[in-house]
Formats: structure tokens, sequence, C-alpha cells
């Protein structure tokens, strides 16, 4: 009887320490510090503090006594090492963290004076408590992969804001290597008229591939997802100057077109970029207006459009529809309906006159007319609209209305 | 939440099993019962809409009076004051006349429910009394259909799913029985062809695969035509005509002599092309379903058009027997003994039987009926100043009478013209049991909530006034008042009903509806014979080709036809904000030949006119409505069938009321007109 | 825990549906919605055929984008729900929306629409209008692995889906004959 209680006793400090490590990394720190009565610190592989206790000043881990590399072989030792606190030079133990053979971290115990017999006494259960960060960080990676499934997921809660939280958002990025801390912004492509129930969909999918691949070309973590039809990206943006970073775009913008084209020479690739977000909880709306940028792109036959360049049409495009009506058919109405009924082409060529900045010559190079066929038009226009065609606010409304037509808002 | 089992109880082909969910006594939902096959857990618009029909504001709460009659001057009174004018009323007339046959109802089909037949029993059970009889819906239908087969067809209505051509006359399940378009579409996804024949372009016809518009009235033609070219050509089955038809001599010479394929043509409005579409359809050797709809019999040649159309299914589809299939209606209450109704009375001393009114032509012969007079009329479970016709009879009949009690849910067209109006409950506030006349499923129909305010089911108010009279005069009546509704359910599962339907008790039925067993082959059996097609009387005549055209015809030249609509039944359902979106006003539809004729544009406001009466509505064109009909819906804040009085029928209870026979004129509505 | 990306979807087959109307109704008895409302609306799309809409949960939401309050959430199964707490009722989203999804609900004075029943979905049961379609002409499917060669993305009369991607696919109508009167 004496035997089985001695042989399986566990004493109490080990239970109360398995308890902690219900509580991850910090429970186990502040568990073995609570048993130890020392300061305790773990850490990553490079030193940055995952969770401390007991600390009195600010610790700094100056170097691990290592030369043997035992600290990492087989059967782990716990090795000296020495800390800076506060300025002053303090001895401390250390054992390394291993996972599957690689180092992950270090768990140091802070001894200052403390007797060397004292301390060979807790050498067993410095390496009990390392054994624990191990499986602690074993559960961390499981729960990584397991997350790894739910990285759409979690870029789908991005775009639609979701997810309210910004920290909340850099630690799930943190699980993908994702820095959300840094700008980003959302580049939207799709093929032009895509239709689902075709060989589309495959097309997407290698240019899925295919932008992931030059994303990492470009030495970023891709973040991206692809959505019925359409390729999002989140991209990084690293400097801080609004110019340099569209030239970014634009440049990685046109590597994806020249390889798509080179992948598929019927390429119907097109895009639209949202506006940068340092908030990742506000990216949604960067996806929003990439969404409008594409649109509004594709209507106006704008290459790469940027929402932010969009100007008038990016008010136009938002604003309420029936007051956007009711101002078209207050400034080119009449005109309107004056060639519908005879024929004319005065809309035509007002747009013409329009797009080519109200130069005559250019337009009637444009529409290869003569410059006084044009000018006896354009008088007409002026009779009809009852309004100079040479004043500047005739002018902007008038582009403006144009403008209002092309989105197909009329 | 608590959920319980219902059967929707509206006169409608389907009979639904439905279930009610019910949250502190209140309903606040309700669903199909998907252990109902026919329906499978699904409702119609008008099902899903029952939340606001027992919560309605214009519901009826109390028993109100309103004097004078037609004042609009109501009353709320207690129930006891109800029964005591009523009481009073029927022991005067009693005392007045020596009988009861100054008393009399007025009852049709608001809830067909097999307790609701409480309000015959309670007739009965104070002996001799003035009753309706006959079937304004179904019944010329139904006799030409036992005529042809010598019984009614017992085909479920779930078979159509395994046919391979189904076509349909005059029927439109899209709008009257939306379950059985699954059936029907099933069979088409598989490959079936759906064929419709209807004068109107209905929703069932946009399903079809061939729509065939035909000139109303004259199914009959195109049936003998292409029955005619299915002998011609030899298509037929000989060997049925041989060994299982009565009258095949009569009918080839018949239809060698007498039908000519111009004058079908003609007639029908249907080119030959087409006739030898059909021909290819009832010659094809595969199962084939014939659907004869009820609006087929709404004309004076109802029986002859179903008889016709019964020959050509039967002459087809030679590839065996079974693969004919006609369908009408199922006579499921047969089965039953329907206790309520024949109720027996007490005998007597003189009187032997009940006075027996035609209730196609209920009002002007009841103002007809003397020695004595009808002087009380009870009107439940119907609406006959909407739906009737005649109303110029109703209201004669109307000046006569001493009292006239209306239980309704709502103020109907009739309830306003009554004196005294008592509240009926929902069916989720009753006990019943419901067969259908269409599927074979019983159902039962619990009581899931407490009554509306003072509202109670025909059979309480049945039970309460008996009593009332019997204690004022004991003996009055023989009503079994205490006998509670379970009871009368458990009464109609008779031992051969249980056995039908599989089941023990009432509880089986509290658990899921149940389906009727199918017996043997009816078809097949050699004792069958199938009545060919005869023409019988020289009345039908009057339709075939040549003919004069009458005086009538000339003033009033547009036939009058008036289907359901989707989202009511009759006039039921009028007040569901659900159910009516758009505009309140009544629509006329017209052809773009009427219209051009009259000079009416889309949206004018026009009036429909003839003797009988008028209404105005507003014109809706249609490029699909043949040039001389006038398509019109039924109910309303100014009922059509104002405009619908048909000359009486030779066999009372015999024929239905031909109400697509009506002859009207169409022109703008302008102030002076009125 | 988050669940796979889905985008569930309705899916209309023109041919079965004869314009019933018990998918609406049935909308308005699951969710009891004032007489006003119709978060699903029959329509007649020609002579011989009818449509069925509800809100289509769109992949790029107009009313989503236009929304001051960003009371509008995607979940992650597709659904589009609006936030009842922050809607002020503005009205933006109803002139938005291509299919007249959301509505203006005069009792509360704020915006409402179809929100594909999620709660019965998450009770494992179809949406109330897919339940109600007799012939299964209305039907719901994740339109990110559904396939069906079938299938169009639009059919002439339906609004022009490309602004919005809405979550809706079709079986178009086959063709007919019919004899008229002449």
């Amino acid at each position: 009887m004496d035997l089985v209680e001695s042989t399986f006793f566990v004493p109490d400090y080990l239970h109360d320490l398995l308890v902690a490590s219900e509580k991850g990394l910090k429970g186990i720190c502040a568990e073995l510090a609570s048993i130890l009565s020392l300061p305790v610190i773990i850490t990553d592989p490079l030193f940055n503090h995952l969770a401390a206790a007991q600390l009195v000043n600010n610790v700094e881990i100056n170097y691990i006594d290592n030369q043997q590399e035992e600290i990492i072989g087989e059967k782990p030792l716990v090795v000296n090492c020495q800390f800076t606190s506060n300025g002053v030079p303090i001895n401390g133990i250390c054992s390394a963290i291993l996972l599957d053979g690689r180092l992950r971290g270090y768990l140091f115990i802070q001894i200052g004076e403390d007797a060397a017999e004292k301390i060979a006494r807790i050498y067993s259960i410095i390496a009990y408590a390392s054994s624990l960060c191990t499986l602690e960080l074993r559960k961390r990676l499981e729960l990584k992969q397991e997350r790894q499934q739910f990285k759409e997921a979690f870029i789908y809660d991005l775009l639609y804001g979701n997810m309210k939280q910004k920290n909340e958002i850099i630690s799930y990025g943190n699980i993908w290597g994702w820095d959300f801390t840094q700008s980003h912004t959302i580049i939207v492509f799709s093929l032009i008229d895509f239709d689902y129930y075709s060989e589309d969909q495959k097309h997407i999918d290698s240019l899925f591939y295919l932008i992931e691949r030059v994303l990492i070309e470009s030495n970023l973590k891709p973040i991206a997802m692809k959505k019925r039809g359409e390729i999002v990206v989140i991209y990084q943006l690293l400097g801080e100057e609004m110019e340099t970073n569209e030239s970014v775009i634009k440049e990685f913008i046109q590597r994806v077109k020249i390889q798509a084209e080179i992948m598929d020479r019927n390429n119907r690739m097109a895009t639209g970029i949202g506006r940068e977000s340092s908030n990742p909880e506000e990216l949604y709306k960067s996806y929003q207006e990439a969404k409008v940028a594409y649109e509004v792109g594709l209507l106006l036959n704008i290459h790469t459009p940027f929402f932010n360049g969009l100007g008038l049409e990016r008010i136009l495009y938002k604003h309420d529809l029936q007051d956007v009506k009711e101002y078209y058919d207050h400034t080119l109405g009449k005109l309107e309906k004056h060639d519908q009924v005879h024929g004319g082409e005065l809309m035509h060529t007002l747009e013409f006159y329009a797009a080519n900045q109200y130069d005559i010559t250019k337009t009637a190079d444009a529409l290869f007319l003569h410059r006084n066929t044009l000018r006896y038009r354009f008088k007409k226009v002026e009779e009809i609209l009852d309004k100079k065609l040479d004043d500047m606010n005739v002018r902007l409304n008038i582009t403006a209305a144009f403008k209002i037509k092309q989105l197909r808002k009329i | 939440m608590e959920i319980y089992r219902h059967a929707c109880p509206r006169n409608c082909f389907s009979t639904c099993g439905m279930l009610s969910y019910i949250e502190d006594g209140k309903l606040v939902k309700v669903s199909g019962d998907a252990k109902h096959g026919y329906n499978q857990g699904r409702l119609c618009a008008k099902g899903y809409a029952y939340t606001q029909y027992v919560y309605n504001p214009y519901r009826l709460k109390h028993p109100i009076r309103q004097t004078p009659r037609g004042s609009g001057n109501w009353k709320r009174i207690t129930w006891e004051e109800a029964y005591d004018c009523i009481a009073d009323k029927i022991l005067e007339l009693n005392e007045r006349y020596g009988s009861n046959l100054a008393s009399g109802y007025n009852k049709f089909s608001g809830n067909i429910g097999l307790l609701h037949y409480a309000v015959e029993g309670m007739f009965n059970s104070i002996g001799p009394h003035t009753k309706p009889v006959g079937n304004p819906c179904l019944i010329t239908g139904e006799q030409a259909m036992r005529k042809s087969f010598g019984q009614m067809n017992r085909m479920m209505p779930e078979k159509m799913a395994e046919m391979n051509a189904i076509v349909i006359w005059g029927a439109n399940p899209a709008v009257t029985n939306v379950h059985q378009m699954k059936f029907i579409l099933q069979a088409r996804q598989k490959g079936a062809k759906l064929i419709v024949i209807d004068p109107i372009f209905t929703r069932t016809a946009a399903t079809a695969d061939i729509f065939i518009q035909i000139n109303p009235g004259t199914d009959r033609w195109l049936a003998l035509g292409v029955a005619k070219l299915l002998i011609e050509s030899n298509m037929y089955d000989e060997e049925f005509v041989r060994n299982q038809t009565v009258n095949w001599e009569e009918f080839h010479q018949y239809v060698t002599e007498q039908v000519d394929l111009h004058e079908v043509c003609r007639e029908t409005g249907i080119s030959l092309d087409v006739l030898c579409e059909l021909l290819s359809i009832y010659s094809m050797p595969k199962p084939c379903a014939t659907w004869i709809g009820f609006g087929i019999q709404r004309n004076e040649n109802g029986g002859q058009n179903i008889s016709a159309i019964n020959t050509l299914a039967m002459l087809g589809c030679q590839s065996g027997q079974e693969n004919r299939c006609v369908y009408y209606s199922h006579s499921g209450i047969d089965d039953f003994p329907v206790n309520l109704l024949n109720h027996e009375g007490p005998v007597h001393p003189i009187v032997q039987h009940s006075r027996e009114i035609d209730i196609n032509n209920f009002a002007e012969n009841a103002s007809k009926l003397v020695e004595p007079p009808l002087k009380f009329l009870w009107i439940a479970l119907r609406n006959p100043l909407s739906q009737d016709q005649d109303f110029q009879a109703w209201e004669s009949l109307m000046k006569e009478l001493e009292l006239i009690v209306t239980v309704d849910l709502f103020m109907t067209k009739t309830a306003e013209m009554s004196d005294l109006v008592l509240p009926a409950a929902s069916h989720f506030e009753e006990m019943d049991v419901n067969v259908s006349y269409w599927h074979h499923w019983l159902s039962i129909n619990e009581k899931a909530i407490s009554p509306y305010y003072e509202a109670k089911s025909d059979l309480q108010i049945a039970r309460e006034l008996m009593e009332k009279l019997n204690e004022r005069f004991p003996g009055f009546s023989n009503f079994p008042s205490e006998r509670e509704p379970i009871d009368w359910i458990r009464e109609e599962l008779t031992p051969s009903v249980k056995k039908l339907y599989s089941i023990e008790s009432i509880d089986d039925l509290l658990e899921s509806p149940r389906l009727r067993g199918e017996e043997g082959k009816n078809l097949s059996s050699s004792a069958f014979k199938f009545r060919l097609f005869s023409e019988e009387n020289t009345d039908t005549s009057t339709y075939s080709m040549n003919r004069e055209k009458t005086d009538v015809e000339e003033s009033y030249p547009f036939q009058l036809l008036t289907p359901q609509s989707l989202l009511k039944i009759h006039s039921q359902y009028e007040a569901m904000p659900w159910l009516n979106q758009g505009a309140e006003q009544a629509v006329v539809e017209l052809s773009e030949y009427a219209a051009e004729k009259r000079g009416i544009l889309e949206g004018d406001k026009v009036e429909l006119f003839n003797p009988n009466g008028k209404i105005a509505a507003i014109a809706r064109i249609s490029r699909f409505l043949p040039q001389k009909v006038i398509l019109v819906n039924q109910a309303g804040k100014n009922p059509i069938n104002r405009l619908i009085a048909h000359k009486p029928q030779e066999n009372p209870g015999k024929s239905s009321m031909n109400f697509y026979d009506s002859s009207v004129n169409i022109r703008k509505w302008c102030e002076t007109n009125g | 825990m988050r669940q796979m990306v889905k985008q569930m979807g309705f899916v209309f087959n023109v041919d079965l549906c004869f314009g019933c109307m018990a998918c609406e109704i049935a909308c308005r008895n699951e969710n009891q919605t004032d007489s006003t409302v119709r978060w699903r609306k029959v329509s007649r799309l020609t002579d011989d055929t009818f449509l069925s809409v509800s809100c289509n949960h769109c992949n790029s939401p107009e009313c989503f984008r236009v929304c001051p309050e960003n009371a509008f959430t995607k979940r992650g199964d597709g659904i589009v729900q609006i936030n009842s707490d922050l809607c002020t009722g503005c009205g933006l989203c109803i002139e938005a929306c291509p299919y007249g999804a959301p509505q203006y609900d005069p009792v509360t004075q704020k915006a409402s629409k179809c929100q594909m029943c999620y709660p019965r979905q998450d009770r494992g049961l179809p949406p109330a209008c897919v339940e109600s379609c007799s012939t299964e002409a209305l039907t719901f499917v994740d339109l990110n692995t559904f396939c069906d060669k079938k299938i169009v993305g639009s059919i002439p009369g339906f609004p022009d889906t490309r602004l919005t991607n809405p979550s809706i696919a079709f079986y178009p109508a086959t063709e007919r004959k019919r004899y008229f009167l002449k």
C-alpha cells in the first residue's frame, strides 16, 4: 500500500500547474512564478515576451549560455542566462520550448542571487513547465491550422464589415501572417459579362491562381478570395505616399494583365480599386468603392479605375437616382426630345463637343465635319436649350449630364 | 407553442390538411399538413392568409339586430335575445299555420365540413319545413358522369402525375385547384403533354404545351369531331366498343350522319389541323387523363358536352381500359351516413313531407309559395345576394319574409339585408371532419382556439336554439342537443368507413389524415358498360348551326363568363388585406373586337347591362378573349351575379346553375346612363 | 466558430410557376408583415409567365453600399440582413435596390426586407416561400456549389443583374403551342 502511495503520488504543485495550463501560456507562467516565488518570462524565439509574471521591472534578455547547443538537444537541459533589469544585469536560468524538434520559444526564470543548490532543485519543475508550454503551443498550432480553413470566412467578414474590433482583426490576420496594422486597399478583378453558368468560372479559377502568384512575387502574402465571378484582393500598401502607392498598384495590375493575356488571349479581365484604409474594420468601404470603380471603369472605358480618380462620376454614381434623372432632364431633356421628334444628331454632336473639351477644331476632326457645320449646329443647340455654350457653368452642366448618361443612370 | 390539425373547409377541390400554431390561445401562424398526401404540407395563398381571416377587424363579434331591415341601424344583442326572437317567430308561425312549413332555410357550401349539416339537422328536428334541394355547382356533370359510366369514377387525382397526356377541358386548376398543378406539372416534367381546351386563356392554359381556344359551350362539337376522326381512321378500341358499350350502333350512325367536320370547325372556331393534333393525343396508346371542369356544364348543353367528352376519352387511348381516366369529381361523402343531414324529425299529423325548392331558383319559387307562404328564412354558409342569380326575385322574396336570420363570419351582402345576424365560428374554433369532392383523403379538424368573441359554430347554434325551443314548447324539436361535436364525428366513423380508411378510432385521424383505400378496378370488370354519347332532347339543337338570331342576342351580343378569381372563393376572403392589394374596383375584361366596336379604351369606366340590371367597372382589354365573351370575376362590392337570371330548369334538383348562359351588352359609362 | 462561406440563393423555374401567390402569402404568414409590406412579390412577367421575387441577397448588395447607417450585413451564408435598430427609415436602400426588396414599413417607420427565413434555416427548414411552393418552381441552393447546365443567370423582364449580382438563378420557359380563335 505504501508502495502504491509513494509511486503514484502526484504533488499538488504539478496538478496546479496542469490546471493553470488551461489558461494558456499566461496561466502556466503565473502559476510557475507563484510556486517558485520567482519572476518567470515566456518568450518567442526572438525573445519577444509572450507572458510574464512577478517581474519588478522591465526585463531584457541579454544572452543564453548555450555554447554546447544542449538547450535544443534530444533531451533539452536547463541552462544559465543573463538579463538586464532596469540597467542592472541579473542571472537567470532558461529552458527551450520545442515543438516537433523546432525551437518555438523560451521559458526564463529570474533567479538573482539564489544559491546554486536551490536552483538545481527546481530544474525538474522547469522542464515540466516547459513541456506544458509545448503542449499549449501545439494546441495553438492545431487551432491555427483549423483556422486556415476559415481564411475565406475571415476575408468575407472583412469585406462586409462583419468584424468590428480592430484588435480581433489584427490577431486573426496574424494567423495567416497578415499585418492589418498596415494600410490596405481592395482591388476587385472580374471578367466583363461574366456568365455564372459557363466555363467563366474556370477562367476565374486560373486568374485567381495567377493573382496569388503575382502577389507572392511582389513579396506580399496574398490576401485574396474568389466570390462568384469576382476575385477580391486585399492589397497591402507599404509606402506612405499615395502617388507611389498608385503606381505600385498599377504595376501590379499590369503584371496580372500581361500574364492573364499570356494565359488566355481572349481575356476579358477588368478591375477596380478602392481607397486605401488604415483601419481594417473599414475595409468593407474600400471594397464597395472598388466595385463602384469597376462598374464606372467599364462604363467609361477606364483601364485601371481608381475610386479616388473618378472625380465627378463618383459623386454622380452615388447620388440619388431620381435627382440625377431630374438634373439630366433639366440640362439636356429639351435637346433629346428635339432629336427624337426631328431625327436630328444634335445630342451626338454635343456629346463629342463636350468630350473634346469644347474645342471646335478637335470636335470637327473627330466627327469628320466642317467647322461651319458644327457652328451652325451649336447655334441651334443654343436656341433649343436657351443657353450659351461658351458659359463655363453651362459647359459644366452639360458635361455632368453626359456623364450621367454614360453611367447608364438614364 | 401548441399545434393542432385542421382541414380547410372551403368549397374547393383541395380540402387541404392544415396545421395551426397557437401561442397563448392565439393563432399565430398556419402551415400545410405534411402528412396530407394531397396538399403535402403546402397551402394556397388564401390558406396562408388565415390569421387575417380569424383576427379580422371586420369579423362579426356579437349577435346583432337591425331595425328596420337594410337600414344599417345595428344593435348588439345577447345570444339569449337572439334565440328568443327566433324561437318566438318559429312558434308563432307554427301556431299561425299549423305546421313549420312557413319556416325554411337556404344553405350551401360556405363550410363543407360534415358537422355543418347541423343546419339541415336542426330544421329536420322540428318536422316538415321548407328546404332547398339540388346543387348549383356541379350536379349536371355528376348526372352526366353517372349516365356515361353507370357510377362516379373513383380516380385518385394524385395519379395524374403518371399520365402521358393530360387534356383539361374547361378547368383552371392554376386558380381553383392549386395543389393539383404539382401532379400535372410532374407529369409534364417527365415528358407528358398538357393540353388545355378553354374559351379563356387561363393561367392553366398558360402552362400548357398546347392551348386550344374554343367558342364557349361548344365542347361537345369538338369532342364529337375528334371522335369522328378516331372512328374514320380506325384508331378506336374495337374490342372495348364491342364488349363494353351499350349504344355503339346508334352513336356510330349519329357521328357518321350528323357530325360534319366543317360544321365542327365553324361551331368551335377550331381548325381541322388542331382537331388532328387532338386526335393524335387521344389515339396515343399510353395512359391519358381527361379532366372535365365544372365550367363545361354551366350552360344548357352541359350534360351533352360531358357525355361527348367522356365518349371521346373512352374511344381513344386504345392500349387498355385502365389507361382511360376521366376526372370530374369524387363523391367521397357517399361513404358516410351524414347523420346531421339525414336526421329524422318528428312526424307531423297532417303534413307528411318538407317542402322542397330547387336551390337554383330559390328566391323565385319561394316567393310563389302559398298555404303557407314562406315567412322565416334562415341563411347560413351562403351569400345569395352575391352568389345566387336573379337578385330581383330575392328582393321581392325578402319583402314577404317576416324574419331573416343570417349566420356568417362577415357582414356579407346578404347579412346586410337580414334582421338578425349571428356570428359564426371559423374552423379553428370548432371541431369537424372533412372529405373532399376531388381527392380521397379524410381529415379531422380540431378545435385550436376558443371562438372569436361570441362566435359559435353552426352545430352549437343548432344545439342551443333547439334546446331553447324545447324549453318553450317541450318536444318541439327532437334534436339531440346533449350530443357533443366529437359524438357526431364518432357516429360518422361507421365500421365501413373505418375499414375504408383503415382507422380504428378518431385518434388515428388526430395522428394524420387518412387516404381512402382503393376498390377493385371498376372499369375493367366485365359488368361495366359505358354509354356512348347520344343526342337527347331536341332542345340541345338550339345551339346547332344556322339558327336565327333572336332579339335578345341582337341587343345583348356578349356572353358573360364569371370565373373564380385567384384570391377568393366566391365572395369569401373579401376582407383580407393580404389578399386584396390592388384597386377595389371591379374589372371587366373584354376582347379587342368588343373594345373597338364600343369605342372603349383600356382603363375606361364602362357599364355592363342587360334586362336584369347593370354594373359599372373598369375596362381591361384582352388580346386573348374570344370576340363575344365578356369576363368578370365573381363577387365584389357590386356582385356581377346581378346580371344573371336564368330560366327555370326542367329537372329541379338535377341540374347545376347555368351561370354562363347570360347575355350582356357593354358601353362606356356616363352619368346620364344612370 | 465561423462557418464556411456559402451563398444561399433562390432558383426559379419559370415553367413551373403559374402565379398562385402562395409564396407571397406564406411569407406574410411566417413573418406577419404589415399588409403594405411585401417582402416577396409575384408578378406577371409576360402574357403567360410569372415571376416571384424577394430580396436576392446579392453578391454586391446596393442596399449595403448606400446605407448611411451601415445597417446591412451580409452573413457568411450570403444572407443580407438589415439591423432595424440602426435603420432610420431614410429610404436610400429602397430606392437603390433594383428588385424592390427593401420595403418601407409604415408601422415601424423603417425599412425591412426578406431575411431568407434564417431562423427557419437555422432549424434546418427551408424558407417559408420555398416550402409553400407546391410545384417546386421556387427552390433554394448554395449557389457557390450548385451547378446545372440548364440554368441561366437572368431572364427577359428581370432587372439588370450586372450591378448587384443577385443570388438568383433561373430555368427559362420552354416553347408552347397556342391555338387562339381567329
